[in-house]
């Protein structure tokens, strides 16, 4: 059979973000496929030496368009540790807030992108209708949609009075009634299944072996979450479930996030039920102590590490970061051998990736 | 739960060194530093045990003469080994064979910063261009104004 090379990107519209495939077609199966990152490469953990460490919380930010505040958050938790301060219960329970809200947003973006890909887009336009609604409250809070600059280090710079808190509450409602929507896709709606069930299969060996993490190594049987397993901001003192699925395929990755978004929802109405009175921040000094340390956060894609060494200056002197859409992306080239070619979207918007997080 | 004794000693066994001991200094983490060559079979050990659950990444830097990885792996707690390489013609074996999941992260140091992976697949660059001739960018750090 004739073989058919297709490249696909680093422009493509299938493609959200510039990432290079090259996939050989041999009738309507992928044969082979080649995987290449690197176009949107800012070389963000170097130029963060040439920044002070207050300058780095907003170039920190940049590195992705959807999870920019957990990125601050891992990163201020880094230089906070270095200085040995603990930042206030007010700012740790608000910082929860933001990261919940933001990994709310982030689910529904991906439920609507794979809704796209496999051309159902009424599921598009709906959970792009009640992502908004976060981004709303994102907006009003920290006056930014993307990039909220809530983040400080030693705590946050925004806070909630009965107006914001009234706001959430009311939206947090409405997102409750909107999840059921959710629910009954999942559950219910045939085609729904039939594009997504047993495709993109990922086996727990593979997980392991590449060590891919969050909601796609979760939806394959693996039971890892840092917000329970190295507690951090406020998580310890909340109550929540960590959603484990076992079949691996595209359709337990987005049963996996509909219950990961249920389980936000409840985290933040429990951060703000509970909400400390007292400071946002803590005065932090400008010059970090000698020293190192690593941080781990769970981003809305799961595992986030920063690695941050001090020589004792007002910069840091290597900053490290692997987002977790790095090792999803090395499994993409064998998963997509064997698959069939009409496939191939609904197989690489099912990762949920990340290239602008993945490249830095 | 792991234990922190034991798992020096696995490391030590593993490792066929006298001793293993985590260093502080690194936050939560526990760090131990280990030969340049010790890292395949401690890492092989660490997998060994139920609570092993990933390799988070490697971090390559310069510190003064020497290059350090730092192999940052979850094992229900952080665990960082870290090895200290020459500058000067720096190499280390390569772990993707026995966990390919160190492939990229094997790249990039490559990449950024020239150390020679011993037995790590040859591929395309993975962030810079095909057409990077300059040194490794990050080899020789540049203190910035």
């Amino acid at each position: 059979m004739t073989t058919v090379r297709l490249p696909i990107g680093p422009q493509h519209p299938l493609l959200k973000e510039p990432l290079s495939l090259q996939i050989d077609v041999a009738g309507e199966q992928i044969s082979e496929a080649t995987v290449r990152i690197g176009y949107v490469h800012r070389g963000i953990e170097e130029l963060t030496r040439c920044r002070s460490y207050v300058q780095n919380v907003h170039l920190i930010e940049r590195i992705c368009g959807i999870c920019s505040h957990i990125h601050s958050t891992t990163y201020c938790q880094a230089v906070e540790a270095l200085l040995g301060i603990e930042i206030p219960p007010r700012a740790a329970a608000l910082r929860v807030l933001l990261c919940e809200l933001e990994r709310i947003h982030s689910h529904l973006l991906w439920i609507g992108v794979l809704g796209e890909a496999i051309g159902f887009t009424t599921i598009f336009m709906y959970a792009w209708r009640d992502r908004e609604l976060v981004l709303d409250i994102m907006e009003r809070l920290s006056g930014g949609r993307v990039s909220h600059a809530a983040n400080i280090i030693g705590g946050v710079r925004v806070d909630l009075g009965a107006e914001e808190i009234a706001l959430i509450e009311q939206t947090l409602d409405t997102l409750e009634t909107r999840l059921s929507l959710y629910r009954d896709l999942m559950v219910h709606d045939r085609p729904f299944r039939l594009r997504t069930q047993g495709i993109g299969r990922l086996s727990l060996e593979t997980v392991q072996a590449l060590g891919i993490v969050g909601p796609t190594a979760r939806a394959t049987g693996v039971d890892v979450d840092m917000r329970r397993d190295a507690p951090y901001a406020g998580y310890g003192g909340l109550s929540f479930r960590v959603i484990v699925g076992s079949e691996g395929d595209v359709w337990s990755r987005a049963d996996v996030r509909q219950q990961e978004i249920a389980q936000s929802l409840s985290l933040c109405r429990q951060a703000i039920r509970a909400l400390p009175e007292g400071d946002l921040a803590v005065r932090a000094p400008a010059r970090v102590p000698e020293g190192e340390v690593v941080t781990r956060t769970e981003a809305p894609r799961g595992e986030l590490i920063y690695y941050v060494r001090s020589d004792g200056s007002d910069r840091p002197a290597r900053l490290k970061i692997r987002t977790p859409t790095l090792p999803a992306l090395m499994s993409l080239a064998g998963l997509l051998r064997g698959v069939q070619a009409a496939d191939l979207p609904v197989v690489i918007a099912g990762f949920d990736l990340c290239i602008a997080c993945a490249d830095r | 739960m792991i234990k922190r004794k034991a798992l020096q000693e696995l490391l030590a066994t593993a490792c066929g060194l006298e001793r293993v001991a985590f260093e502080p200094g690194m936050g939560q983490e526990w760090v131990a530093e280990l030969p340049a060559e010790a890292a395949p079979c401690a890492i092989e050990a660490l997998r060994t045990l139920p609570a092993w659950r990933h390799l988070s990444t490697i971090t390559g830097q310069v510190v003064g003469d020497a290059i350090q990885l730092l192999y940052h792996c979850w094992l229900g707690r952080g665990v960082t080994l870290r090895v200290t390489l020459p500058r000067e013609g720096a190499q280390a074996p390569s772990l993707a064979a026995r966990l390919p999941g160190a492939a990229w992260y094997e790249r990039e140091i490559q990449e950024l910063l020239g150390v020679a992976f011993r037995g790590l697949p040859e591929g395309p660059p993975l962030l810079l261009s095909e057409t990077w001739d300059a040194p490794p960018p990050l080899a020789d750090p540049k203190e910035h104004p």
